[in-house]
């Protein structure tokens, strides 16, 4: 990316600028770092949490109890960093994000039922499926549109 | 609402990520108002106006 100095217009911008209409202002490239900087860490937290449990087992209730904690601790900040993260975004970003999670939410809910009466008619369900399934469909569903509409 | 967004920002020599980092947005956000794909709050028009040194109506008009 090339920059060039911008005018000053409203007074508490004095940066450099970028001059290409593609990729990302220095704005956005801040959100996004202070994003990742909070973010990743939660990440990094919990595979570790995960890895060390699976490497100890799980075999009595202190190890449970440990696991629990150790996995929930970097999930809250995983939570803390996005909502962060949703306070940083401008106008038009809320709205994409906001609307992205309703139908997100939404589609989470369809698969919740759906296998609740899958497993009420008497078909055997792994309970991790049942229990990841509305998960991992609603945060697919979420990134999928937020990215269609952010990166148009 | 239609807007001269991009013609006054050509005018100026700006980019798209110049023109959000002055108006505190993001480069997104410049370009879905530039396509009209996105109506700005009336906060973020009265940055753009004061921005650009121009009444609102002289940046935004009606479709019709």
């Amino acid at each position: 990316l090339t920059y060039v100095e911008a005018p000053c217009i409203l007074g508490f911008m004095t940066k450099k600028l970028d001059s290409s209409d593609v990729g990302v202002s220095v704005g956005d490239r801040n959100r996004k770092r202070a994003y990742l900087r909070e973010f990743i860490p939660a990440v990094a937290l919990y595979v570790i949490a995960v890895v060390v449990t699976v490497t100890l087992g799980v075999d009595s209730n202190v190890k449970k109890a440990v696991f629990v904690v150790a996995t929930f601790v970097p999930i809250l900040m995983g939570v803390v960093a996005i909502a962060r993260h949703l306070k940083r975004l401008d106008e038009f970003e809320r709205t994409v994000t906001y609307r992205a999670m309703a139908v997100a939410f939404g589609a989470a809910m369809i698969v919740s039922v759906f296998i609740a009466l899958l497993a009420s008619s008497g078909l055997q369900i792994d309970s991790k499926v049942a229990a990841w399934a509305p998960f991992m469909v609603g945060m697919s569903t979420w990134a999928v549109l937020s990215v269609r509409h952010l990166s148009s | 609402v239609k807007n001269q967004l991009k013609e006054l920002r050509s005018s100026r020599g700006w980019s798209q990520g110049a023109l959000a980092d002055q108006l505190e947005v993001s480069r997104q956000t410049v370009n879905a108002l530039e396509t009209g794909r996105f109506d700005p709050s009336l906060p973020l028009a009265f940055r753009i106006s004061r921005l650009f040194e121009l009444p609102i109506e002289q940046i935004f008009f009606d479709e019709i």
